[in-house]
């Protein structure tokens, strides 16, 4: 099948998706996780280069083409989507509008995939549209806050998209053309640097809207927070990555070292590619900060999103061979590690109705398989060996160090550390510490919820050993991109990744993981075991032990005691009264609103005086300006 | 001379939609600016001393030229008339605004919002 | 034949005058008829004229039948055909409606701009008359104010152009040139004349309080009434006046586009809401017409279309809605139809992908562009991100907040046409040829001065 006959017959099949899950939601999820079934091994049979044609739009050509980087971020966006699709088919029965969800789910993963193909700059605007505008449309089924929750989503996500849009103009206007690579060509010998920079810079403020970069991250931690729980995992496990692949476009598919030559800012890097790798940085800062203090789970790992989309963006615009290489497998880290993580929160919510931090716990015993694929996922997220996680983190930093940026590297370190503290908080919270009565009953969720969290950590465990076979297309992308052609970083017969200042052999390291696990596991059985107590005991029956007290006090209200309220309130502290840039926005928003009732109140609503009055005193302005 | 009585009638007419309160007057006052356009209409198509646009030649003298331009005064008599249904309109209205907002002064009317 | 389209609707609304109870399938029978003379006269694709009472131009009055009044005509005439098919919102007001459409065509076809005046002026009252349907008096008189000095100050305009060029036919206005100083004070006192009806800022104070004031004023006004108010602003400064003023529409338009879009977001009435989009899409469509080529022109009324088929189901939709229901909260559960044809046709007016607002919007951008035009497009999308704001807030309302009320019973009919206007949208977006080549032929007749003068001037064919 053409891709473009894919695409299109994927638009339509998600309305009919409608009538169908319309008649029986559970046929629909059935059929939508078929079709994402089908659409992964259609991605392997797919050869790179194949191209295909969608119509014409005003003249232009509207061009699809299979490139390694299509096949990446299209594996890796269906390996989420799909996931959730199976998930999807228990999680659903909670929710309000099953059939309304499977087909926007379905119309957003054709819109991704259109993405990802497109060879010019309109065929990936309007597949970008479709999904933001099919995911915009799930983002309100969540409860009474999504639905604000989708209007901020909307408004940001647009502003970066008109920005691209003014952006592919400005390029189509100069150049005649909106292939992507022709563009690329021509950029390289235009000598005019303000006309190029002005492109790059809104070709990738998409990419940063979508992406959470700062200043446009507001949007992730009140559009992931709301939605539907098991929907947070494709946004910020799937449709961030849509924002990672425009900036990758806009910083690798057009050569920025080459177009941007003539500008260089620190350490080879040209000043617009510096000034991403600083807003990167930006969010990496706000992002770790500002997930430390939330209570909210999905609130806490929407900012990390927010912090890794920073490294992702860090990694590929430094557009070092290394660095690009860590940046791309980012992704794959990051949206694998968020799309299981937010399926272990939806699991939780599934179960317990809540996502507040502070209102839960110890839900390690009745939730067991969650809890490890939280508990690996977030390993992988904090970047700790043996996940994948750590790898594209040590090739980010390789990078940062053989540049010399050592601010950005400090902050990427920072951030590094920050999550180990924020991942923390859930697990200690949500998982671990003491289970409040109310859950007692709670058990873990069905085989077809946590089999799509078990598959995905899976993967990434297995590529955290053998990371050679994601890091070919990676290469590929690299050589495409023409970055340093001749460097091969993954080197497989020596299960090798080459840095710079060292190599990593990522089996070895498995191994010796596995040695200290097992000596753990030894001890662990030698030494005695922990001993469980009940709170109430003494109060439940009478002469029952002393278990517990605190300061020669019994317990009377155990819940009280939860040490997940206020988790780092001293390390909060330290930042308590930071700058927010979302109240920033806020304002601005108001702004508007307010604009709107100033006009309203002096041009509309008025009487026929005011009309007369504005009548006259244009036609005096006018005659005045002409004469 | 007659340009100006027309124009100085246009700003009595938007002096008083500008000021007045009362919705009748309004109308009266757009009534004027009909009124004063009318006028300056008129005065477009005519010439001094000119002579009835009739066209025989028993008339001494006679020369296009001198002709009026009859072509102004019969656009006038269109104009009057839809003067005359805008008022209409516009007085129908405001019987029922009354009836309504109990008032036809911008300041006391009642249910006014928005 | 083309008199026949002024002519059927006004003798049907006497005839209506008399028997008041045939007034609604007259209506229908008028407008029908319109329709069926004007598909068997498609696309003139030249200019055919109709001197009344067989006075050759430039002497008299001549309606012109060219590719552009033959389009806009078309599209008047088709939302009337819509609207009379809905008994409902009609009401009582099939006289008053019969009579706007033969002033709407009369001022579409019309070869003569003080002819043009007068249609205007009937335009005004009976829109006016429209506009006072469920007693929204205040707001009907407001609109007659405003109307009325517009009708001053469009007729002032006519008799300096009449003055300075001694005639009246705008053919031979065009082509006896205009001393430059007179042609400011014409093109400028025109430009303010039509800016009340082409809801120019801030000439459009009107606007909100019309429109938001019942169901049946915004369907036919904001579509059919804007359609010609705007067709004529095409003839007059692309045709006649050759572009001269075209700065002044332009930066109105600009400041019209923001100030729509602002105002919107702002309000919470929904059928205001859309009648200030309804401002900020004519602000689009008269800076594109200021620009005064064929291309640009076309492209321009290719968006007006879109626009007006978008706002017809919009304000259809609203309408049903706002006299339903006093909270609006999550109603679309109740009407899915209603709201699936809602959904899209607000989506098309933001011009998202799959619906034909993007078709338009983008192909403006483009010709934007390659007339080196910066400013434009980066107002236009400012005003789309403001848009999608209040487009997604209330479609996200409508949807999904909780619902508390009974249900109103379906009105079929009304369902029926905005699901078919709906999906005609979705198709413009796959073949725009539909509405595009039509809106192209349209524009570059505009732009063509030379042909017009030459039609008008030199063909003569037959009187009544």
């Amino acid at each position: 099948m053409a891709m473009s006959t894919l695409l299109v017959s994927l638009v339509a099949t998600s309305v009919v998706m409608y009538f169908i899950s319309k008649a029986s939601w559970k046929i629909g999820a059935i059929l939508n996780f078929l079709i994402g079934i089908f659409l992964i091994s259609y991605v392997f049979a797919l050869s790179t280069g194949t191209t295909s044609e969608l119509g014409t739009l005003f003249g232009q050509k509207l061009q699809l083409i299979w490139t390694n980087a299509s096949y990446y971020f299209s594996l890796v966006s269906l390996l989420v989507i799909v996931s959730v699709m199976l998930f999807a088919i228990k999680w659903l029965d909670s929710q309000k509008y099953p059939a309304a969800f499977n087909m926007f789910l379905l119309m957003m993963t054709a819109g991704s995939l259109g993405v990802f193909m497109a060879a010019d700059l309109i065929t990936l605007y309007i597949f970008w549209e479709i999904a933001v505008l099919s995911s915009m449309l799930i983002v309100p089924m969540g409860k009474k806050e999504s639905r604000k929750a989708a209007v901020v989503y909307a408004v940001m996500s647009a502003s970066g998209t008109y920005m691209y849009l003014y952006g592919a103009f400005l390029a189509f206007q100069r150049y005649g053309t909106l292939n992507i690579s022709e563009i690329a060509k021509h950029m390289v010998s235009d000598p005019s640097t303000g006309i190029k920079a002005t492109i790059f810079l809104l070709l990738a403020s998409a990419g940063i809207a979508k992406s959470g970069i700062f200043p446009l991250h507001t949007w992730l931690r009140i559009a992931h927070g709301n939605a539907p729980d098991a929907f947070s995992a494709v946004l910020s496990g799937q449709l961030v990555k849509l924002g990672s692949y425009v900036l990758m476009v806009s910083v690798a598919a057009l050569p920025s070292l080459k177009i941007f030559s003539n500008i260089p800012f620190y350490s080879g890097i040209p000043a617009t590619n510096y000034f991403l790798i600083a807003l990167g940085a930006t969010s990496i800062i706000i992002g770790t900060l500002m997930a430390i203090k939330q209570d909210d789970m999905k609130m806490l790992i929407a900012f990390s999103s927010v912090a890794n989309g920073g490294y992702i963006l860090i990694g590929i615009g430094t557009m070092d061979p290394i660095g690009f290489e860590g940046g791309v497998l980012h992704v794959f880290n990051h949206a694998l590690a968020a799309a299981v993580i937010f399926m272990a929160f939806a699991s939780v919510v599934y179960r317990t109705h809540t996502k507040k931090i502070s209102e839960l716990g110890g839900l390690i015993h009745k939730m067991p398989i969650t809890f490890l694929a939280y508990l690996f996922a977030i390993i992988s997220l904090a970047g700790i060996p043996p996940m994948s996680g750590f790898i594209s983190k040590w090739m980010i930093y390789q990078a940062l160090v053989r540049k010399g940026m050592f601010i950005t590297a400090f902050i990427a370190f920072f951030g590094s550390i920050g999550s180990f503290l924020y991942v923390f908080r859930p697990l200690a919270g949500v998982f671990l510490g003491q289970l409040p009565k109310k859950y007692k009953d709670v058990k873990e969720v069905s085989p077809i919820m946590w089999l799509p969290m078990v598959i995905l950590v899976t993967i990434s465990l297995i590529i955290g050993i053998w990371p050679f076979p994601i890091l070919k297309p990676i290469e590929g992308m690299r050589m495409d991109f023409g970055i340093a052609p001749t460097m091969k970083i993954a080197d497989s017969s020596h299960w090798l990744i080459k840095g710079f200042a060292g190599n990593w052999n990522p089996v070895l390291v498995f191994n010796l993981f596995l040695i200290g696990f097992v000596i753990a596991y030894i001890l662990y059985t030698l030494f005695p075991r922990p001993k469980k107590v009940d709170l109430l005991a003494p109060h439940k029956k009478e002469g029952a032990p002393i278990n517990i007290y605190t300061g020669g006090e019994f317990i009377y209200n155990p819940d009280l005691y939860q040490y997940n309220t206020k988790f780092y309130a001293g390390f909060e502290r330290m930042y308590e009264k930071h700058p927010s840039w979302e109240k920033l926005l806020e304002m601005l928003a108001k702004f508007f609103y307010d604009l709107g009732e100033w006009v309203h109140g002096w041009f509309f609503r008025p009487s026929p005086s005011a009309y007369t009055f504005w009548v006259t005193l244009t036609i005096l302005i006018v005659f005045w300006v002409r004469w | 001379m007659v340009y100006g009585i027309s124009i100085i009638l246009i700003g009595i007419g938007i002096y008083g939609l500008m000021t007045q309160k009362n919705l009748f007057k309004h109308i009266v006052s757009l009534s004027i600016i009909d009124t004063a356009v009318n006028i300056f209409i008129v005065a477009t198509g005519y010439v001094s001393n000119g002579k009835a646009p009739i066209y025989t030649r028993a008339l001494p003298g006679f020369s296009p030229n001198s002709f009026v331009d009859p072509l102004p005064q019969a656009l006038v008599l269109t104009a009057i008339v839809i003067g005359v249904g805008t008022l209409a309109l516009g007085a129908s209205l405001l019987v029922r605004v009354k009836e309504k907002h109990s008032s036809i002064n911008v300041e006391n009317m009642k249910g006014v919002g928005e | 034949m083309i008199s026949l389209l002024i002519a059927i609707p006004l003798l049907l609304a006497f005839i209506s005058i008399i028997w008041r109870s045939l007034s609604k399938p007259l209506f229908f029978l008028a407008s029908f008829t319109n329709i069926v003379i004007l598909i068997t006269s498609w696309f003139p694709n030249g200019v055919e004229i109709h001197a009344m009472g067989n006075w050759k131009p430039p002497f008299g009055i001549n309606l012109v039948f060219d590719n552009a009044s033959f389009y806009a005509a078309l599209v008047v005439n088709a939302f009337f055909l819509l609207t009379s098919l809905l008994p409902g919102l009609v009401g009582n007001y099939g006289i008053p409606l019969m009579l706007l459409m033969a002033a709407a065509n009369g001022f579409v076809l019309t070869g003569d701009l003080f002819n043009s005046f007068v249609f205007m002026e009937i335009i005004t009252i009976t829109a006016v008359t429209i506009a006072s349907k469920k007693e929204n008096f205040y707001n009907a008189f407001k609109y007659l104010i405003l109307g009325g000095i517009a009708g001053s100050i469009y007729l002032l305009a006519t008799i300096f152009a009449y003055a300075s060029t001694g005639s009246l036919n705008m053919a031979h206005v065009s082509m006896a040139g205009i001393s430059s100083s007179s042609l400011v004070a014409i093109t400028t006192l025109y430009a303010i004349g039509l800016g009340v009806e082409a809801k120019l800022f801030p000439l459009n104070g009107w606007v909100s309080g019309v429109y938001g004031g019942n169901d049946l004023a915004p369907v036919i006004l904001g579509t059919s009434v804007s359609f010609a108010a705007l067709y004529m602003v095409g003839r007059l400064f692309g045709t006649v006046f050759h572009g001269n003023g075209a700065e002044v529409l332009y930066t109105l338009a600009l400041i019209t586009i923001v100030i729509g879009e602002v105002a919107a977001l702002r309000q919470r009435n929904l059928l205001k809401t859309f009648a200030y989009s309804s401002v900020a899409q004519a602000g689009v469509v008269v800076a594109m017409l200021s620009k005064g080529t064929g291309t640009a022109m076309g492209l321009a009324y290719f968006h007006l279309t879109n626009d007006a088929v978008a706002k017809f189901v919009i304000f259809l939709v609203a309408g049903f809605l706002v006299y339903n229901y006093k909270n609006l909260n999550g109603v679309f559960k109740k009407h899915k139809v209603l709201g699936a044809s809602f959904s899209i046709a607000s989506f098309s007016l933001v011009g998202f992908p799959l619906f034909a607002g993007f078709q338009s919007k983008l192909r403006i951008i483009m010709e934007a562009f390659s007339m080196k035009d910066y400013l434009f497009p980066s107002v236009m999308l400012l005003a789309t991100l403001i848009e999608v704001g209040y487009v997604v807030r209330w479609n996200v309302k409508l949807w999904f907040e909780e619902e508390t009320q009974e249900k109103a019973e379906t009105p079929v009919i009304a369902s029926t046409l905005a699901l078919i206007l709906a999906l005609v949208l979705i198709t413009v977006f796959i073949k725009p040829d539909i509405f595009l080549g039509g809106a192209m032929k349209m524009g570059n007749a505009l732009a063509d001065t030379k042909d017009y003068i030459q039609g008008v001037l030199s063909v003569v064919k037959g009187g009544m």
